[in-house]
């Protein structure tokens, strides 16, 4: 049997007296990128830094592709984009690139070409000659991302890929990842769930050091079974009752105060019934008769609100 | 091939630099000095008498028996070898860690080999700096001796070799304190400031019986006596004792190394 891409099992990190990640057993397998998300203080950066071999973890185990992090016999076949981690001052990129590649087994020519070539990728062959410490802290993200790519990794763990790029040199490195997530498995860490959303097909939610949820986006944003709405003031007292009501409808959530957000889940009769598009409009005219007024509505929900249902605290 | 970077990274930064400058512009001016025949009458008359007040009788004895431009060079240089290798040192694995700039390298290369070569580019920089320096005040003492030009190049080969082993113990220290501290700025601090003043105490300590003969070997140097004799018995002991205190600093900077979190 092939190994899993990645294993925990009973991870625990501790920081002091500070339980970081907490008994984490996770399983995961090649194929669409898989989001890591969660609140601060979650963990996530924990985990993500215990999975690259950056921390050790208190007690339990990681496999990553059969073996420990940072094992011989990765080298090469995991790419990894730490969040804050520096290049040296004073030596051109394009040189710090060719060294990564040589350490990585590339011979001294092959590794000039591969530095090039990832430079290509993220649309810097300007820079490189220029030393880190003279780009913009978008370009210098992008060589990092560019040293993530060098080989042919079979996992790439990236960590805030986007965060600190401008909306197109972003929307350039999804488009990246999205090239060559068939040819390799991704691990994104993302606080912006809107590009989870966009890039990934499943997702692990942390939340206080668990692992809470690790499913498919779109069984986790259930497209055809909640509307959500963007409320212009915050729902009035007794609202849920009223929708509650309303046939079909199974949940009603109302946003904390001033949140103004409102999720109506309902069960989907799919077929040809047009269940589901009676219940909305019931939905509607609910809120009509309420005189609720809303500025947004849309069919599901977002992974964003999903991540906040999930990881709130129990009142 | 990462000692190969580090080496000219170490020739090109700003640290790696302002320890060769300073190193070059002393020496210069001390070669300057030395060039004119300044050390050329220490031993003989009154000058005996103060170098003996300053060091000891082996140095006096040393002065006497060797070319004395080349020993006032090699007394100088023992005493400032530490401080100038702790300074060519401080950065070896500091800046890796202080800037995560490790996590870029241990996902292609083992934290061994990281050390190692951080070691081995502070070693060659330190040492080839006293190589140059060797070579210089041989010719110096070429220049303002009238002594025997073998006998010249033969002690100057001989202070050469004991001054870039007895370098090597300081690197390692360095080793220890730059994984340690996870800063280049604090490992040159705590290095330089921590040697001077462990230096102080344990010569302002009244010693007496075993404890004058252990305690000064608690720091590499405590050695220097053993260097400054004529005889070379005593010196290659000292040299093999240099190559323990490496061991034994780097083995300790490797233990504090591979524990730290990248």
């Amino acid at each position: 049997m092939a190994d899993a891409l990645l294993e925990t099992k009973g991870l625990v990190r501790d920081f002091g007296d500070t339980r970081a990640l907490s008994n984490v057993d996770l399983t995961l397998e090649a194929g669409p990128p898989i989001g890591l998300v969660g609140p601060n203080g979650a963990g996530k950066t924990t985990f993500f830094s215990v999975l690259c071999g950056f921390l050790r973890p208190t007690s339990g185990t990681v496999q990553v592709l059969g073996r420990p992090p940072l094992h011989r016999d990765l080298n090469g076949r995991v790419g990894i984009l730490p969040q804050d981690a520096a290049f040296v001052k004073g030596v051109p990129v394009a040189s710090q690139l060719a060294m990564l590649a040589e350490l990585q087994g590339f011979s001294r020519k092959q590794a000039r070409a591969e530095a090039a070539r990832v430079l290509d990728m993220v649309l810097l062959t300007d820079a490189a000659s220029k030393a880190p410490e003279t780009l913009s802290h978008g370009m210098v993200k992008r060589i990092a991302i560019a040293q993530a790519f060098m080989g042919s990794p079979e996992l790439v763990l990236l960590d805030e890929p986007t965060a600190g790029l401008d909306p197109a040199t972003a929307t350039h490195i999804k488009n990246l990842i999205r090239s060559l997530e068939r040819e390799r498995t991704f691990i994104v860490s993302s606080h912006n769930l809107d590009d989870i959303e966009e890039l990934c097909g499943s997702v692990v939610i942390l939340d206080r050091g668990k692992v809470v949820e690790n499913r498919k986006v779109a069984d986790l944003v259930a497209r055809t079974s909640c509307l959500t709405f963007r409320l212009e003031a915050d729902a009035p007292v007794g609202l849920d009752t009223k929708l509650s009501a309303v046939a079909n409808v199974t949940r009603v959530e109302l946003g904390r105060p001033g949140e103004r957000k409102l999720a109506v889940h309902y069960r989907d009769g799919g077929g040809s019934d047009g269940g589901a598009n009676a219940t909305q409009i019931a939905v509607l005219q609910a809120l009509a008769a309420a005189g609720v007024a809303m500025l947004e509505m849309s069919r599901g929900q977002s992974l964003q609100d999903r991540v906040i249902e999930i990881t709130r605290p129990a009142s | 091939m990462l000692v190969r970077h580090d080496l000219r990274y170490a020739l090109s930064s700003p640290r790696g630099l302002l320890f060769l400058i300073f190193f070059a512009l002393l020496w210069g001016w001390g070669f300057y000095k030395l060039a004119g025949g300044a050390a050329e009458d220490l031993g003989k008359g009154q000058s005996s008498l103060l170098i003996a007040w300053l060091f000891d009788m082996k140095v006096l004895h040393l002065v006497q028996e060797r070319p004395p431009t080349l020993v006032a060079y090699f007394v100088a240089a023992t005493w400032l070898a530490p401080l100038f290798a702790m300074l060519g040192s401080c950065d070896q694995t500091a800046s890796d860690l202080g800037t995560r700039h490790i996590r870029f390298l241990i996902p292609r290369v083992g934290r061994a080999e990281i050390f190692i070569a951080r070691f081995l580019g502070a070693a060659i920089l330190v040492t080839s700096a006293q190589l140059l320096a060797g070579v210089g005040a041989t010719i110096v003492t070429m220049i303002a001796s009238s002594g025997d030009r073998g006998d010249i190049v033969a002690f100057g080969a001989q202070v050469t070799a004991i001054l870039m082993v007895y370098s090597l113990p300081f690197v390692a220290l360095m080793s220890l304190v730059s994984a340690a501290m996870a800063s280049v700025g604090l490992a040159m601090l705590v290095g330089l400031a921590g040697y001077v003043l462990l230096a102080i105490a344990l010569s302002a300590l009244p010693l007496e019986g075993t404890a004058a003969t252990i305690i000064p070997l608690l720091l590499p140097s405590g050695l220097k006596p053993h260097f400054h004799q004529p005889d070379m018995g005593p010196a290659l002991i000292a040299a093999a004792a240099c190559l323990i205190y490496v061991a034994v600093y780097a083995v300790l900077g490797w233990q504090v190394f591979r524990r730290r979190d990248a």
